[in-house]
């Protein structure tokens, strides 16, 4: 198999030879692959598969993007209803934000709560939900 | 079932089906638990490397490029993981006085003699394979009990053919002398 082996070298391969049993192979023992199985399954529980840097940034990456673009576009906004915005988009937005139903605060009967914070809340909300549901989007492959 | 070959179920596991994994497990299960048992020299050691090596191959498999075979591609993991758990402890072995009985012993508790004779032997081959260091172990193993060809070894052990040869000789010429010695001693306790 190697080379061409010397006297010395063929009587030691052949007396190891007389001793080894390839039939006394080790046999693995009973239960052997539904064990390895078990500990196969039970690390893809605790520890599930890597994701590349690419999939795992992804989801996060649009909500901040998302996010910016908005806080951006609210930069841009006029400060009143009839004044020119800095962007065509903020007429989209003007439009829409008269569009919205006024939110009172008087019955909470807190000096000074600013208009807009009522609507912040429900914004946070909104990009909270938006997460969510790239989320379960972007992960309904694994179930 | 009939076996439909390591790449097919290798396709499945990456498709997302884990429990093809458990067909490849079927398949090399002995040989890898085989090769463990001769570097670690005990079944329960054996039986966790062959299945931290299984696992180990399962998490690898998206690397797995089919350049060699599934077999050579895990008993190369088999034998890294063996080698190293030898490695990290500290195991006593038994002197040549210490193996514990001669053919005589085999025979009282197995009537059939030509097994007793191979049980004997067995033990024998066992006995001088933990002489050896974990790398002329997995030699010995690949050459003798799955007659793998130097190329595949080489692959499996890191080990380069011109350095194995060498190696195997030395380890067939320690492994003769201990059980030589061994039948010796034996012999004359039993006188």
């Amino acid at each position: 198999m190697f080379h061409t082996m010397n006297n010395k070298e063929l009587e030691n391969d052949d007396l190891l030879r007389h001793y080894v049993n390839r039939e006394g192979i080790e046999k693995a023992p009973e239960g052997f692959t539904a064990k390895t199985m078990t500990r196969i399954q039970i690390e893809a529980i605790i520890y599930p598969g890597q994701r590349s840097f690419r999939v795992k940034s992804f989801v996060p990456a649009v909500s901040v993007i998302v996010t910016s673009v908005l806080i951006i576009a609210a930069l841009f906004l006029p400060a009143g209803q009839y004044e020119k915005p800095l962007l065509p988009v903020g007429n989209y937005i003007n439009t829409f934000i008269a569009g919205l139903p006024e939110i009172s605060v008087a019955p909470l009967d807190i000096a000074s709560i600013p208009a807009w914070l009522p609507y912040m809340f429900i914004g946070i909300i909104l990009l909270a939900l938006f997460d969510r549901a790239l989320s379960g989007f972007f992960h309904r492959e694994k179930k | 079932m009939n076996y439909k070959g390591d790449k097919f179920y290798i396709e499945q596991v990456l498709g997302g089906k884990m429990n093809a994994f458990s067909q490849l497990v079927d398949a090399h299960k002995d040989k890898a638990f085989n090769l463990a048992f001769r570097i670690c020299g005990n079944r329960e050691e054996a039986e966790e490397v062959a299945q931290d090596a299984f696992l180990k191959a399962y998490r690898s498999l998206k690397g797995f490029k089919m350049e060699s075979s599934f077999g050579t591609w895990l008993y190369r993991i088999v034998f890294n993981t063996a080698v190293s758990l030898v490695r990290n402890k500290k195991k006593g072995i038994l002197s040549v006085e210490e193996f514990p009985a001669g053919i005589l012993d085999f025979l009282t508790y197995q009537p059939d003699e030509e097994e007793a004779e191979k049980e004997y032997r067995n033990s024998l081959v066992n006995f001088a394979l933990q002489k050896l260091n974990e790398e002329d172990r997995a030699l010995i193993s690949l050459y003798y009990y799955d007659e793998m060809e130097a190329d595949e070894i080489s692959k499996i052990t890191g080990i380069s053919r011109q350095n194995m040869k060498v190696r195997l000789f030395r380890a067939r010429q320690k492994m003769i002398g201990i059980i030589e010695k061994v039948k010796k001693t034996n012999v004359s306790h039993h006188e």
